[in-house]
């Protein structure tokens, strides 16, 4: 996967939750006017961002500080360009190309190789890893970038 | 059956000869230890056939032979169930009885479904996809909708609608976006905003659907819905243009809007018959207008005046409802029946979308389950299924095309099939169980996925077979369209009232 590394720091916006210091976790829970509640297992520390949507929303922080995981819950999805910070252009292009592909081989005559309809989106790059599911009225994701994961960290502890 | 052997029988010491039936067992020293019974499919129209077999264990040579009778219909040697002509649905007996043992017999049960018929069905057919759309439609069903500026007959009626369980509203693809759908409907306005009428961005996993909300007479059937919201969906090329806090929402950003054209939607319409009474709730009430840029609250409904849209709150009533919930009656929930389709595939079916549970003679409980849901919550809308030892959410969802589950035993296909499952044994018989929050323990749900590489050569439509992987975290089982054939599934609205107790609720 490409990182569009002229693009990304041409538009590094003002806030950032995934691949950010622990410090933004605050910054988040200010800006979305959330409840926090944090756990610190000794590996990781995770800090829960209630919304006031009610959607939960869990940054994962490793020792050093970088926040390497997120995950959320809710009856809506997020807001990804708030979640993703930097990360987010990386995943839109992973989608849309993903996307491209699918509809592309849909519609190619003689192989009828149709996509799934409501079934999750799954994306996996070497720098980030997103996946989102649910239906209507709850939603459940995670996203992660795999090279801030602490060693000993399962990607499944993220959740 | 000659009477020397049966006097013969009736005595049971003595052998009886393999030319009168059964393996040649009937020694004393054999027994019967049991007799089980399953019929396929479990449930069939009136008229209908249904295949029964019966497994009988014993000890000795015993003999496998039996006996069926049915309580209703007619029952053949072979056990090929004719259910009978009902006007409600109702639950058949079949019986095996062992010839051997007259003491041991086996039951099953085979639903059957009244004709379709009365003013709360409307036909509900999978086929190749609407006129236009550029690839076969596989496992998504559709029904037709008239639809009317209110108070007049000032209608279109739209075909190829997709029938969701999994969401709430009527949204109906505009022929600028490459539907059919181009009445002139009034607009819905924000009475605490100099009535500016009303624009919707609702978000799907991985996309998002944007358009006008207009009040519209929905028809189906002999159902009708007065003045309802509904959504008129519209291409990101229209003026004034999809706001950037809807497609930056999504993950997929500008590039997810479903309704860019016919292709990307699949249908011409999609009606949200879920477990919902509205499309968005509470939130939307009193926090729509809260979304902006910095706060993660989700932006859904909007104003949009001429000098563009900006987030909005609506009042419940002014929400998209569930079509359902604005009929006069027939309003607590539907019932959709597919009939069974075999091992690889039908081109089409036709079943049924019943409205109402319980309101009419063809559309009681009879013999279906009650799954209740949380209405609320993480799991909102979910049961809980459990598959490979692991209790996990699951939600039944006639949007989805397949069922979708996460098993890294069964093989994926390769390639540009690398959504779907290609297991080497095919069929591949599974188990999961599934269970309401207010059961004690789950029921054993028997499902088989087939090779979708094989499925997907020719070109049907239907499939109770095609499922994929469905990796998510935490994980998840959808129960898409292939659970539906060959059952009777409901989905109670939350709140409504019915025989089977209050929504949400799912019964099959």
């Amino acid at each position: 996967m490409l990182w569009p590394a002229l693009p990304m720091l041409l538009a590094i916006p003002m806030w950032a939750a995934l691949g950010d210091t622990a410090g933004s976790v605050l910054t988040d829970q200010a800006r979305w006017k959330g409840t926090l509640s944090s756990v610190d297992n000794g590996t990781y520390a995770v800090h829960e961002i209630t919304l006031s949507s009610g959607a939960k929303v869990r940054e994962y922080v490793a020792p050093a500080g970088a926040v390497f995981g997120i995950a959320w819950d809710g009856q809506f999805p997020p807001n990804f360009e708030q979640l993703l910070g930097p990360y987010y252009q990386q995943l839109q292009q992973a989608i849309a190309d993903q996307k491209a592909a699918q509809q592309a081989s849909e519609l190619q005559a003689g192989t009828q190789t149709p996509r799934q309809r409501r079934g999750a989106v799954m994306i996996e790059t070497p720098g980030l890893v997103f996946s989102q599911s649910g239906h209507l009225r709850s939603f459940h994701g995670v996203a992660y970038i795999p090279q801030l994961v602490p060693q000993g960290v399962q990607a499944s502890d993220i959740r | 059956m000659m009477r020397r052997f049966g006097l013969l029988l009736v005595l049971g010491s003595i052998v009886v000869m393999a030319a009168c039936g059964g393996s040649g067992g009937g020694s004393s020293s054999s027994t019967i230890t049991s007799v089980t019974v399953s019929c396929s499919p479990t449930t069939v129209s009136s008229g209908g056939t249904s295949q029964c077999a019966a497994t009988v264990s014993g000890t000795g040579s015993y003999s496998s032979a039996v006996t069926w009778a049915a309580n209703a219909g007619s029952i053949s040697a072979t056990g090929l169930l004719t259910a009978p002509s009902v006007t409600t649905i109702t639950s058949v007996t079949v019986t095996a009885t062992s010839t051997q043992d007259t003491s041991m017999a086996g039951t099953a049960k085979v639903t059957v479904n009244p004709p379709a018929a009365g003013g709360n069905v409307t036909p509900l057919t999978v086929d190749a996809g609407p006129s236009g759309v550029g690839y076969v439609s596989r496992n998504v069903a559709f029904v037709s909708v008239l639809v009317c500026k209110p108070n007049t007959t000032d209608c279109q009626t739209i075909d190829h609608v997709m029938v969701d369980t999994g969401s709430s509203g009527l949204r109906l693809l505009s022929s600028a976006a490459g539907g059919e759908f181009n009445l002139s409907l009034p607009a819905e306005n924000d009475p605490n905003n100099n009535n500016d009428p009303y624009g919707e961005c609702l978000v799907f996993l991985d996309g998002y659907v944007w358009g006008t909300v207009n009040t519209a007479d929905v028809v189906v059937s002999g159902e009708t819905a007065k003045a309802v919201p509904v959504q008129v969906i519209v291409p990101s090329s229209s003026s004034p243009g999809v706001p950037s806090s809807c497609s930056s929402q999504n993950p997929s950003g500008g590039a997810g809007n479903e309704g860019d054209s016919l292709n990307a939607f699949g249908a011409n319409g999609l009606i949200g018959v879920g477990l919902f009474a509205n499309d968005c709730g509470a939130y939307c009430v009193t926090q729509g207008s809260s979304c902006n840029g910095s706060n993660n609250n989700p932006c859904i409904y909007y104003d949009c005046p001429s000098s563009g849209c900006t987030p909005a709150n609506i009042a419940i009533a002014q929400q998209l409802p569930n079509p359902v919930t604005a009929f006069s009656v027939d309003n607590n929930g539907v019932l959709i029946y597919l009939p069974s389709v075999p091992d690889g595939g039908s081109s089409t079916v036709t079943g049924s979308l019943i409205f109402g549970i319980g309101t009419q003679s063809n559309n009681n409980l009879c013999c279906a389950t009650v799954y209740d849901v949380p209405d609320s919550g993480n799991n909102a809308g979910n049961l809980t299924t459990t598959f490979n030892g692991s209790s996990i959410p699951g939600f039944l969802d006639s949007g989805s095309n397949a069922y979708f589950f996460n098993d890294s035993s069964i093989n994926v296909c390769g390639g540009a099939l690398d959504q779907w499952f290609c297991p080497t044994t095919s069929p591949d018989n599974l188990t999961a169980s599934n269970q309401g929050t207010t059961m004690s323990s789950g029921v054993q749900v028997p499902f088989s996925i087939e090779n979708a590489g094989t499925l997907f050569q020719g070109s049907n439509s239907a499939f109770s077979t095609l499922g994929g992987p469905y990796i998510s975290t935490p994980a998840a089982f959808d129960w898409g369209l292939s659970f539906f054939y060959g059952k009777d599934v409901f989905t109670a609205i939350d709140g409504a009232g019915t025989t089977g107790g209050t929504g949400p609720y799912f019964a099959y």
